[in-house]
């Protein structure tokens, strides 16, 4: 066997090599040979290999009948198609196969979009791309993919564009970071394109990284503007097929499912999504399954960019957050006002996109973190109640020592959680900082109990309170960690109601029962909220999962 | 494997033609691997998915032996090239067939087949032994069947690797992605591969 550092130089020889074979072209192999005479024979190897693949002249051996409308036979790369010779795949989305072609009479390179016979719709929903695609091909810009042509081939849907020599855009954010003026100035040259676009009553609807081709000079092209996402309107294969995509870039509105909303402020939102990856690396909102990004994009604000990269100015942050509103009011009102704002961030002149004020940061606040939130609203208000009290003496005289105690507990029990926040925004410690938070609020509460007037106390109310809340991160296992620690606190109580301050018994009902009902009510109640959690996360993996459920 | 006394394809088809039972099967034996391998290529780069196409193999194999009559060309390239076109078909239905959608259409290229003469076609026999058939130049064998026949003596992540990378024109990403492992892992266990199918092929 070959040591890896002999192999190394040879691999970038043997990559590319492979990579110009699979691009269809024919590599330099004369000039390969006389840096590497010894690879001769492996490149016999990669030619061979490469014989193998699928696309190579891999015709019908009578043609394709066309009386067979229902499966148009997917054309075969190194075929003919209508009067495209078909050059290689050059990507496969969830809607079609996109080849790289030649025209033949006009001997010029374009890529040809097939769309999958699965998903072409009604009459209706054709008559719509087809109006789509003129308008779309009236239309010439230097950052827009130009459409070529539109039409029907043997039965297969097509579209034929111009030829975009580079990658997407999804491929260069995996390869690594962009610096954050050069991000800025992407983005600004395709918000000026989808501008125009809709200047032309265009809306693209799909606005991702992947959707945004970058040509050798890294100049972006938007490509598959509407013609797509025609398709994905309502035909039979897409009742799922909308949450099956990738939620991560679309509209609050568009998650809605409510296309009539769906204009030029969408595609705002999808650009703020691009510029928010750019900058961070991520998708504003990705999680495990499309239904749990959906709930996300409709109701939870994105994590702050500079959470996430600290190099993200202040100013760029407020704009890439108003693109990302989810009301389409409060974004910009066109995509050109968005590269003008983006323009006087570089100039380093004031912004038209103001700082949200006090209200509207309040709000993003709870919904960026709405556990942290509710739990501060909650001992917010009740501490101020005890406090009011302890002032007032409305409940005969409260100690100073009581008092000092409960400020300890609350005021521990609030920066606590506020670490955990912490925690739990750092994608490697969520689950822990889940179970460690919600044992810090039965431990907290435990505390509070024994301090105030224990299991006589109203406040045993919080052990219900907690098991409910538990249900909210959708996990049963979460559920019955946290109703076994209500029981096992509660345990506490009784014992401290019995033995260790008998004291608290005086005036009260000393029978076993109400801690036994009160028991049997908790575990009861831990059962309609796993159910219900179980319930979820059944409708979740079913809208999650498109394949098994189209059958 | 019979080694430096393998007839060539050419030849073998003359021989078969003439109506020499082992010759037949051997030329059949020989592209096994072969279409094996562009078999699961084509159909996993439809589906996208790890499948066994051995059904596929196993029909192609069954009509090719039916219609050997109709295949008119002499060199192994024309015979590759029959042999693919068969196969392309049969890809075709059964990606159709394991997708689902459509119903199974009616087999085209039915014409020769008489109702009941099914031919049972139970996988090819062994090679002839070495003796049976003329002792022919070993470069004279197909470079695709060679590697092929290479390929197949490869450990089976060997095989994988190269079978995604190049027989399915996947990128170093999904490659790892689809052998669980890390990209520069891939990377190496890819140059690894290629090295050593070369020095197979030295021994075929």
């Amino acid at each position: 066997m070959s040591e890896p550092r002999e192999d190394e130089p040879h691999f970038e020889a043997l990559d590319t090599y492979v990579r110009r074979l699979h691009a269809g072209e024919l590599p330099d192999r004369e000039a390969l040979l006389r840096a590497h005479p010894e690879l001769s024979s492996a490149l016999d190897c990669l030619e061979v290999l490469e014989r193998f693949a699928p696309e190579v002249a891999e015709g019908e051996d009578e043609p394709e009948a066309d009386s067979s409308p229902s499966w148009p036979v997917r054309p075969e790369a190194g075929g003919d198609f209508g009067p495209y010779e078909l050059l290689c795949e050059i990507g496969r989305g969830g809607m079609g196969v996109v080849y790289k072609a030649r025209q033949k009479a006009l001997d010029r390179t374009v890529a040809i979009k097939m769309i999958l016979a699965g998903y072409v719709g009604s009459d209706e929903h054709l008559a719509r791309f087809r109006a789509e695609a003129k308008a779309a091909a009236k239309l010439r810009h230097p950052h827009i993919v130009h459409i070529h042509e539109v039409g029907q081939i043997h039965g297969q849907h097509f579209y034929a564009m111009e030829f975009v020599d580079g990658v997407s855009l999804a491929r260069r954010i995996e390869e690594g970071p962009m610096e954050i003026d050069a991000a800025v100035r992407l983005i600004v040259t395709v918000a000026r394109a989808v501008d125009d676009l809709h200047q032309e009553g265009i809306i693209h609807r799909d606005l991702k990284p992947s959707n945004i081709l970058l040509d050798s000079q890294d100049r972006p092209y938007v490509s598959d503007f509407g013609l797509a996402k025609v398709f994905a309107g309502d035909s039979a294969a897409t009742a799922t097929g909308v949450i099956a995509g990738t939620p991560s870039y679309m509209s609050p509105e568009q998650a809605r499912g409510r296309t009539a909303d769906v204009g030029p402020a969408a595609d705002i939102y999808g650009l703020g999504a691009i510029l928010y990856e750019l900058l961070t690396g991520r998708a504003p909102f990705r999680e495990d399954n499309p239904l749990e990004t959906v709930m996300q994009v409709l109701s939870r604000e994105p994590m702050l960019p500079r959470v996430l990269n600290p190099k993200v100015p202040r100013n760029l942050q407020v704009i890439c957050l108003k693109c990302l509103s989810k009301s389409p009011e409060d974004r910009y009102a066109s995509a050109g006002a968005l590269a003008d704002d983006l323009e006087r961030f570089l100039r380093g002149e004031p912004l038209e996109a103001r700082p949200p004020d006090f209200k509207a940061r309040l709000l993003r606040w709870t919904r960026r973190q709405p556990a942290l939130a509710s739990r501060l609203a909650v001992l917010v208000v009740l501490y101020t109640v005890n406090w009011i009290n302890f002032r007032l003496g409305l409940t005969g005289e409260i100690s100073w020592k009581f008092q000092a105690e409960i400020s300890v507990i609350v005021a521990v029990w609030i920066a606590a959680s506020v670490v955990f926040q912490q925690f739990l925004n750092s994608r490697r410690w969520t689950l822990s900082a889940r179970f460690g938070w919600g044992t810090l609020d039965a431990i907290m509460m435990l505390m509070v109990l024994l301090v105030a007037d224990g299991a006589a106390s109203p406040l045993v109310v919080g052990y219900p309170l907690l098991i409910v809340a538990s249900g909210l991160w959708f996990r049963v296992r979460f559920v019955s960690y946290m109703t076994c620690l209500s029981l096992i606190s509660y345990g506490i109580l009784v014992l401290d109601f019995y033995y260790w301050r008998p004291e608290l018994a005086e005036g009260f009902d000393h029978a076993l029962d109400r801690h036994i009902i009160f028991c049997v009510a908790l575990v009861a109640e831990a059962g309609a909220v796993a159910y219900l959690v179980q319930r979820v996360r059944t409708l979740n993996s079913y809208c999650g999962s498109p394949d098994e459920s189209r059958g | 494997m019979a080694k430096a006394s393998s007839p060539s394809v050419t030849n073998l088809i003359e021989q078969a033609r003439r109506g020499d039972e082992a010759c037949r099967e051997e030329l059949f034996a020989r592209c096994r691997n072969y279409l094996g391998y562009v078999a699961r290529a084509q159909v996993e780069s439809w589906l996208r998915v790890k499948v066994d196409a051995s059904d596929v193999v196993q029909q192609t194999m069954m009509e090719a032996h039916r219609d050997f009559e109709r295949f008119s060309g002499g060199s192994e390239k024309e015979w590759l090239g029959w042999l693919r076109k068969i196969l392309a078909h049969n890809v075709a239905d059964y990606v159709r067939h394991y997708r689902g959608t459509a119903k199974r259409q009616a087999r085209r290229e039915v014409p020769l087949r008489q109702p009941g003469d099914t031919v049972a076609f139970r996988g090819a026999p062994e090679p002839a032994a070495d003796d049976a058939t003329p002792s022919q130049e070993l470069m004279r064998l197909d470079e695709e069947l060679r590697v092929a026949t290479a390929l197949a003596e490869l450990p089976p992540d060997y095989q994988e690797v190269i079978m995604l990378r190049n027989l399915q024109r996947l990128s170093f990403n999904d490659v790892a992605e689809r052998m669980d492992r890390s990209r520069p892992a891939v990377q190496m266990l890819w140059m690894r591969a290629i090295r050593k199918l070369q020095e197979v092929i030295e021994e075929v």
